[in-house]
């Protein structure tokens, strides 16, 4: 059960939501503001680190991210601006959502950075049935309302239909 | 990455979502928070209650409040108006005042965080948003263009038409939120020009940097011609909208050029407007360079933002109408008058309905309507061709119909004699 302490590489385990473990070196793990706080305070000593809001594919993808960014220099800022950017490409946006919510529950900042950017990015620009459409979102405004409400903001949409 | 990714939702909400009574929903369940769902209470704003108290989004569903906050808080203030239009919830979320306090103190940062507080509280009751729609603002996220035209006279022909020559230039204005602006004056197009306005323009582009400053809507900035006779450019604009909020326009109130002397140029490379701070419009320290108050090519600047330039947007489409070759015919309609312009592909229709200060004076003219729009290659042969158009109408996509709202006083007649 407990994580074996081979040389001076520490590990720890990590438990999703639906009981998928992962093994992790700890200054991987250290990436987390979360863990690091429970490995400072020291009240997951011992085996293995439950995360219950988290899914194994999605905590798959927050740890190759957390390693790629604990294994890189700091001197390689460039070569992880263009990790990041790949990371998300293609990702679908219940993927982001859940990378979102396990980047915040885990205060992993830079993650939470760049998923919420890219959500943020796929709502501009584009019509509200789009969006509505993207996001599984009804429409609850009464047309007058809806009038109303594009009125008031009608300084934002200067140059859009 | 994952594709094949799908929702999973809690076993518990599906079952909760069966259920018929509200009570239910009040009541916390600590195990959907643990899943990160919140479920609201009661229905926001007033929607009909039979409906389901289940925010059916999967937005909402999946993300909590502060996660959706996280994402508002990394768009900009006008991606955020467009978001509250979606629904309530989203417009009740951009109400929050973290991201107009952010968006105000960036948009006015050359007054300084304190300075901008004060104004809050004594001008905007202290409501950031408030702020932002109404205190004049100097939009940072694209060029101002003033488009301005003059007529040169061309070579007569046999014809009866009389060849004139439109020729158009520009003046592009870029401001950035820490008091520097980037000034260009060309004939380039703004997509052409847009991509070199930055400071690290080269020096063959004549891109020419300096310092502005805004107090309420006037809006002063200066630059420096360097040179054997240092030549101070100075500009006086008045910021406005089409619309609340807008910030869209800049009127020209004044444009001075005129000579600084070597001891004020070199002691100060940058801050020239501090130099002339105070001057006279005819002031100058340079007898050899006289200063010039310019009464030409004044029109108002019009804001375009870089997204529309970069998508290749014509929504502002008179700025793009190119000018070339124009020839003047008059035209007869029926119960008015009608001229005619043809500005290569681009037709000019004016309508008037003749009156007079007395009967029989026919001394004045009301305009009716004026309005520009496009025409295809095969029409432009022949002027009347827009009879019987709508005003909206335009057949060439390229040259969407404007019609003019602004500058529509009576024409009055003069006699020659009178003049």
């Amino acid at each position: 059960m407990a994580s074996s302490i081979e040389n001076n590489n520490e590990k720890l385990t990590l438990k999703s939501s639906d009981g998928e473990e992962f093994l992790v070196e700890k200054h991987v793990a250290l990436q987390s503001t979360l863990l690091q706080n429970m490995l400072d305070s020291d009240c997951s000593s011992a085996d293995v680190i439950p995360l219950p809001k988290i899914d194994a594919r999605t905590l798959a993808l927050v740890l190759g991210y957390c390693k790629k960014h604990a294994d890189a220099s700091s001197s390689k800022q460039g070569e992880l601006n263009s990790f990041d950017s790949e990371f998300l490409k293609d990702m679908d946006m219940g993927a982001l959502f859940n990378l979102v919510l396990a980047a915040n529950f885990m205060e992993i900042k830079g993650l939470l950075d760049i998923a919420a950017q890219k959500i943020a990015d796929t709502i501009k620009d584009k019509p509200h049935q789009e969006v509505r459409e993207i996001f599984h979102v009804e429409n609850d405004y009464t047309p007058e309302e809806e009038a109303a409400v594009r009125e008031e903001n009608r300084w934002a949409f200067e140059g859009f239909p | 990455m994952t594709s094949d990714f799908s929702l999973k939702i809690p076993a518990e909400l599906e079952a909760a979502s069966q259920l018929r009574t509200a009570q239910f929903f009040v009541t916390k369940r600590p195990w959907l928070d643990l899943y990160g769902v919140h479920i609201r209470p009661v229905a926001p704003f007033g929607s009909a209650s039979s409906k389901p108290f289940i925010d059916p989004a999967l937005l909402h569903r999946c993300l909590p409040d502060e996660l959706l906050f996280e994402i508002f808080a990394r768009m900009t203030p006008y991606n955020l108006g467009k978001a509250a239009c979606v629904c309530r919830k989203w417009r009740y979320t951009v109400r929050n005042p973290v991201f107009w306090r952010n968006a105000c103190l960036k948009a006015w940062q050359i007054f300084g965080v304190v300075e901008n507080y004060k104004i809050l509280q004594s001008k905007y009751d202290g409501s950031w948003r408030k702020m932002w729609l109404s205190r004049p603002r100097i939009r940072t996220d694209g060029l101002y263009v003033s488009r301005n035209t003059y007529i040169r006279a061309g070579i007569a022909e046999w014809k009866i038409s009389n060849p004139v020559h439109v020729v158009c230039y520009f003046r592009y204005l870029r401001f950035y939120p820490s008091g520097r602006f980037l000034y260009k004056n060309s004939s380039q197009k703004v997509k052409d020009v847009a991509k070199f306005m930055n400071f690290r323009a080269s020096k063959t582009e004549s891109v020419h940097s300096g310092h502005y400053t805004l107090s309420n809507d006037k809006v002063e900035a200066a630059f420096l011609y360097p040179g054997l006779r240092p030549t101070v450019w100075r500009i006086r604009l008045r910021l406005r909208g089409t619309m609340a909020g807008a910030n869209n326009r800049m009127d020209l109130l004044s444009l001075v050029t005129s000579g600084v002397n070597d001891g004020e140029v070199s002691s100060t490379d940058e801050d020239i407007l501090g130099v002339v701070e105070g001057w006279q419009e005819d002031e100058t320290h340079n007898p050899d360079v006289p200063a010039v108050t310019h009464k030409r090519g004044l029109t108002p600047f019009v804001f375009i933002p870089f997204e529309e330039i970069l998508l290749g947007k014509r929504t502002l489409t008179f700025i793009d109408i190119p000018g070339r070759n124009v020839s003047f015919e008059p035209a007869s309609g029926k119960d008015g008058l009608f001229c005619t312009w043809l500005i290569t592909y681009s037709i000019f229709l004016c309508k008037q309905v003749v009156s007079g200060t007395m009967a029989g004076a026919n001394n004045q003219m009301d305009l009716l309507s004026l309005v520009t729009s496009g025409v295809i290659d095969g029409e432009v042969s022949c002027p009347c061709v827009v009879e019987g158009w709508q005003e909206d109408e335009a057949h060439n996509l390229d040259v969407p119909a404007v019609t003019y709202k602004r500058d529509l006083t009576p024409l009055v007649f003069i006699p020659f004699e009178g003049v």
